[in-house]
């Protein structure tokens, strides 16, 4: 079953076409990464999943249920308020920035989505915010303030917020292009044991290395349309658009 | 949750407790010292007995609680000479040559100024209170996307920005009872207080809308995904990030507020600024300006410690 489809997705900024025609179907325990040249559309592509970005035409089905359907800039169909928000929150997503919430500490920055959007007590939430701090690697900093914790550090503990809402799928937005070389290595080992434990993941990402052996499918985008899909042994072998070819020998 | 990081918080540096410590004994000292002031028998006592009998039926001496002495002396008009004591803090001094006149002039005039401080004060602390509180909801109103609800904030900032506090204080307290009696407000401060807040929440509301907008982008995405309303956005994560970065410009209002408090003399209530003028006009002095703005610059002070301390707090997680 898709967990997530999308038909013909439209984005414009003014003139600027930025998505042309997106059709993406991610299957229930898919680990799918896009990849491509920046200005290809591949974080706004995650962003409009997401709905921090408007679409101008298009569908998006999730649990091959529509979700939102909308045409010329105009929204012509959107699910009810409560059902939206139920199916909005089956989707958790990590950005490039972290964006953790610096006045909180970590445990709260895990903790507050869940008592306030889902509305569970704080003891069930301080429980699921300690189990998923210490998946990432983490409890031992469960009391300090984002300040004082390294990219590495910040990025995990947004996985673990992320993850805290119990989403069916994950979206990363190039997880690791604001860490430090050195603090690569652990955010990806975190999402690796993700993968591993067969969470749904759509990843934007120039790791190639994590894309050749954690996906089960490789997106390949390029001037906001998909120029080319397969496994990624394939398209690290023999890629057949020129466009991904020239990406791959540019940056492998 | 009140866990906090480790290391010291800025209230508890030996910095803070020094300072706090020295403004504590400066009272202490200030309150001691008023408490044992001369009673007026040992006051009388240290008055030469040659003076009082060369005055005969010519004496007189009048003791007032803000502890000065005065008698009367010669045998006639012409010869009547004064001769004042005054008692501070344990002692009594001699103070009839013009310097210790004015300082016995000042501390006869201190109780009056510190009432009219104490005017100022409540008032500039009461209004900004109140003019931030009106602040938070014309700020969240300016950022609002509702049309009807935009003009409405705007508009109510750009008058109260835009027209003179003095004029906005004279039509609460002049011009309203003549548009309706229901209206009148006979209390002057209570009418001062409306003024300044209506004003104060006009400035503060830009203050916070400016630095609500300040907070990254990237804070409401996050809250977004993660399933926040709107209303919960605001309050849990975006207001309180505002507050260290609301702290200096409020400060700064803060201050303009207790000085432009000083308008309220013009309806005659007794602040800070309308005490001074009525003593310096009961007593043709313009000495009293500079007690009155020595107390201006001690508030001042005092409220800019305060200020930079509730900073520090705010700034506890960066």
């Amino acid at each position: 079953m898709a967990l997530i489809r999308t038909e013909n997705i439209c984005k414009n900024f003014a003139h600027l076409e930025v998505l042309k025609d997106v059709t993406v179907k991610v299957e229930q325990g898919e680990v799918v990464c896009i990849i491509g040249p920046s200005g290809a559309g591949k974080s706004t592509f995650l962003r409009s999943l997401i709905q921090l970005e408007k679409i101008t035409s298009g569908k998006i089905f999730i649990d091959e249920e529509l979700f939102l359907e909308r045409r010329d800039n105009a929204t012509v169909f959107r699910l009810e308020h409560e059902e939206y928000k139920r199916l909005l929150l089956e989707m958790g997503m990590v950005f490039q920035s972290f964006n953790l919430f610096p006045h909180k500490t970590a445990l709260e920055n895990v903790m507050l989505a869940p008592i306030h959007a889902k509305k569970i007590s704080k003891a069930d939430a301080l429980s699921i915010a300690r189990d998923r701090l210490a998946e990432v690697g983490l409890a031992d900093k469960e009391d300090q303030y984002p300040s004082r914790l390294s990219g590495g550090q910040q990025q995990r503990v947004a996985i673990a917020r992320a993850l805290a809402m119990e989403p069916k799928i994950m979206l990363f937005d190039e997880p690791t292009s604001a860490l430090d070389p050195e603090l690569v290595g652990e955010v990806l080992g975190v999402m690796r044991r993700l993968a591993e434990s067969g969470m749904t993941m759509l990843v934007v990402t120039h790791e190639m290395g994590f894309a050749k052996e954690a996906s089960d499918r490789i997106i390949f985008m390029a001037d906001g349309a998909i120029a080319e899909e397969s496994s990624p042994e394939e398209i690290f072998a023999n890629p057949v658009n020129p466009r991904t070819r020239q990406f791959l020998n540019s940056i492998l | 949750m009140e866990q906090r990081p480790d290391g010291e918080k800025p209230y508890q540096t030996k910095k803070f407790r020094a300072t706090l410590a020295i403004i504590l004994a400066a009272l202490a000292v200030a309150a001691v010292f008023a408490a044992v002031k001369p009673s007026r028998g040992e006051m009388s006592l240290s008055l030469s007995e040659d003076l009082i009998a060369d005055a005969g039926d010519r004496y007189s001496e009048t003791y007032s609680d803000y502890v000065v002495f005065n008698i009367i002396r010669g045998k006639n008009v012409k010869t009547a000479a004064t001769d004042t004591f005054m008692g501070f803090a344990g002692r009594i001094y001699n103070v009839n040559d013009g310097f210790m006149t004015s300082i016995a002039d000042v501390i006869l005039w201190l109780p009056a100024l510190m009432g009219g401080a104490r005017i100022t004060v409540l008032l500039t602390i009461a209004a900004t209170f109140a003019g931030i509180f009106l602040s938070v909801f014309l700020a969240l109103g300016k950022i609002s996307k509702n049309k009807a609800v935009n003009k409405f904030c705007g508009a109510y900032i750009f008058f109260f920005r835009g027209s003179p506090l003095l004029m906005q204080l004279f039509f609460i307290y002049y011009g309203l009872p003549q548009i309706s009696p229901v209206l009148a407000i006979n209390n002057k401060f209570l009418a001062a207080f409306i003024a300044f807040s209506l004003n104060s929440g006009a400035y503060c509301a830009e203050i916070i809308r400016a630095a609500i907008q300040s907070i990254e982008k990237g804070q409401f995405e996050a809250s977004s995904v993660l399933g926040l309303t709107y209303a919960q956005t605001m309050r849990l994560i975006i207001i309180p990030q505002s507050i260290r970065r609301l702290i200096p410009p409020v400060a700064n209002e803060f201050i303009m507020m207790l000085k432009d408090a000083s308008l309220v003399s013009m309806i005659a209530l007794s602040d800070l600024t309308h005490v001074t003028r009525s003593i310096s006009s009961s007593a043709s002095s313009v000495l009293v300006y500079i007690p009155a703005m020595i107390i201006y610059l001690v508030i001042t002070a005092l409220f800019t410690f305060i200020f930079t301390r509730l900073e520090k707090r705010f700034s506890l997680y960066q």
